[in-house]
């Protein structure tokens, strides 16, 4: 069967040119407006989501200034580091978590000696979870992970009699006991501090005149800001 | 992130790409009224529909960039349908093996966790598999980067560039920065080994655009760019095609009946499909010796307008924002890193081969991703899209992820 006669398919031909453009340009204005459109809704469920990317924070236990903690990054001092951290190397180490294992932490040289909950990581790296404290020398951290992350529970020590020392006993609940896990989207400010001491510390007795009450340690009966 | 509330825009984007190639296809059935022409324009609108909307459903992915990159496909089979009908029908077969790895692209990433070991065994795979053309290799246009395998002949180095995408990656996002050169120097020295220079300039771009990436390094960045300026220098002094190809390039006209050829039959092509181009069917620009591969997008000014050209050339900003988009959404430096690498390949071998064809670049001897005829150059293509498109449903993931924490957050 013989097609269209030359004359007719030219006309035909040429006047379905402006109609393949505008399909070709509707295409290309359509992908436009869907491309606004979802970056729009994405934006917004960011808006909804503060803590997205995030798996909780890293908290000063001396200062209580907390640092948000990304799936994956660095910690270092470095203008690169995605948490900057004073008095560390430029790379101090890499950290990315792993559903079921926790927030893996690999020192960035051989050569650092840090310490996650008073053990050194080793080259290879190790795992660090809810509440764990990690040691950068000067200062400590403590890592405090969002609730409904898959992590496994971190195991307190056991009892050891030694910790029937009341000081001895608080230090270490201080260092290794840690808090319920974070709710995402609340602030975390001062949850690593204990309330007795984001109040007010009374004046100190003059040097040498330290009477034996000023010496000990506070209430063991603190709570953080979280209610536990 | 998909909802409910997006599908039906998506819908929309579709029908005018369905709509696109039906009217296409009638028309080139009516010209000789061949009922397979006819079966065509049924069969490839429905395969967009498949390939567009249903797919995703299976595999999860970005159905903007399965739109716009299905668009590409289809026009590609139509123009070669168009031009040389057997070729239009491999290009359909390459197109289905091309899903196939384009899927296997998207549950690669997702199963990264557990792939990951392999990444060792793919990086030694790649350079083996890019050696092999430098022994075993049959030259065409000058370049020695073909090998022929059990009856089939394919370009070895457009396969290794998903390798070299998931690698570098890979060892970018450890900061393994000088392995990573290392890795990119070797697939680099091989391609110049098979004097596939255009290849290799794109390699060499990417490497450069991923480390800068990963590292932030200004120096790096300099020391790239100069380090390209003295190679473009060494091989210009080096290769006498690469002198031959500037000089053309300088004035294709000195010898338009030899090596000037087909640019001048491109450009002429071009400027006699003027803004809307001579008309689907009434082209001439078979002419151009190399017009299903290097100057289809000649073929296609030809025949449908400068006007259709430039929103082909949208299609690809386009795509290449939309990868973008998806690199910056990451959460892992390694999927970043990939969605970038991925959507800067497409981008730039785009703008190597348009540039090409319209006289803006000297001419290097790439395809248009997902229009131009060639087996391995669709499938790699494809598959560098299943790359992308992996990280897009990982995005997806970790959004839903985020708002069950923020949901348990809220009740707790």
């Amino acid at each position: 069967m013989s097609g269209l006669s030359a004359p007719v398919y030219e006309m035909v031909s040429m006047g379905l040119r402006y109609w393949l453009f505008f399909l070709a340009v509707v295409i290309v204005w359509r992908a436009v407006r869907l491309m606004q459109k979802e970056s729009r809704l994405y934006k917004k469920t960011m808006r909804q989501l503060p803590d997205a990317g995030l798996v909780g924070e890293l908290v000063d236990l001396e200062t209580g200034e907390s640092h948000p903690l990304p799936r994956e990054g660095m910690i270092g001092s470095g203008h690169a580091s995605d948490i900057r951290l004073p008095g560390i190397r430029r790379r101090a180490l890499e950290m990315a978590f792993r559903a079921g294992h926790g927030l893996k932490l690999i020192p960035s040289h051989h050569k650092h000696s840090l310490r996650l909950d008073d053990e050194l990581i080793d080259a290879s790296g190790d795992y660090a979870l809810h509440g764990s404290v990690l040691d950068l020398g000067q200062k400590a951290y403590r890592f405090r992970l969002f609730e409904g992350l898959d992590v496994p529970e971190r195991h307190s020590l056991p009892y050891s009699p030694e910790y029937e020392n009341p000081e001895d006993a608080w230090a270490r609940q201080m260092v290794m006991e840690s808090p319920p896990p974070m709710p995402p989207g609340e602030d975390g400010y001062g949850m690593a501090l204990p309330v007795w001491a984001q109040e007010v510390q009374p004046e100190l007795p003059e040097e040498g005149l330290y009477t034996e009450e000023s010496l000990l340690p506070p209430s063991r009966n603190w709570e953080g800001k979280d209610g536990n | 992130m998909e909802t409910d509330r997006q599908r039906p825009a998506e819908r929309r984007l579709v029908k005018p790409v369905m709509l696109f190639m039906f009217s296409a296809f009638v028309l080139l059935g009516l010209k000789d009224f061949d009922w397979f022409t006819f079966a065509l324009a049924v069969l490839v609108p429905f395969g967009i529909y498949a390939a567009t909307l249903l797919l995703p459903r299976l595999f999860p992915a970005d159905t903007l960039l399965l739109a716009l990159v299905n668009f590409l496909c289809a026009l590609g089979i139509l123009t070669l349908y168009r031009t040389d009908p057997a070729r239009g029908i491999s290009q359909i077969y390459n197109y289905a093996i091309g899903v196939g790895v384009m899927v296997m692209g998207i549950l690669y990433i997702r199963f990264w966790q557990r792939l990951k070991a392999t990444v060792p065994m793919i990086a030694v795979a790649a350079v083996v598999f890019m050696a092999l053309p430098v022994f075993f290799g049959e030259e065409r246009n000058g370049a020695k980067a073909w090998i022929a395998l059990f009856g089939v002949s394919f370009q070895p180095s457009e396969i290794v560039k998903l390798a070299h995408l998931v690698v570098l990656a890979f060892l970018l996002s450890r900061r393994r920065v000088l392995t990573s050169v290392v890795f990119a120097g070797i697939s680099l020295a091989l391609l110049m080994l098979q004097k596939d220079l255009g290849t290799a300039l794109l390699y060499y771009a990417i490497t450069l655009i991923m480390v800068f990436s990963a590292t932030g390094s200004l120096t790096v960045l300099s020391l790239g760019t100069a380090g390209a300026a003295a190679g473009a220098v060494l091989g210009y002094s080096i290769f006498s095609h690469v002198r031959r190809r500037v000089s053309i390039w300088i004035d294709p006209w000195i010898d338009p009946r030899g090596s000037g050829y087909q640019i001048v039959q491109s450009l002429i092509a071009m400027a006699n499909g003027g803004l809307w181009g001579t008309g689907l069917g009434l082209g001439n620009a078979k002419v151009i010796p190399e017009y299903a591969t290097d100057f289809i997008f000649s073929v296609i000014i030809n025949e449908f307008g400068v006007l259709f050209g430039a929103c082909v050339v949208a299609v690809y900003a386009l795509i290449f924002m939309r990868g973008i988009s998806i690199a910056m959404r990451s959460r892992s430096k390694f999927h970043t890193l990939l969605a970038l690498g991925c959507s800067s390949f497409i981008a730039l071998q785009a703008f190597v081969i348009i540039g090409g064809n319209i006289k803006l670049i000297p001419l290097t001897g790439v395809t248009l991703p997902f229009v131009s005829y060639g087996g391995t150059s669709l499938i790699s293509s494809l598959g560098i899209l299943g790359l992308l498109q992996g990280v897009a449903s990982v995005n997806q993931e970790d959004i839903k992820e985020d708002q069950m924490i923020a949901l348990i957050g809220e009740e707790g």
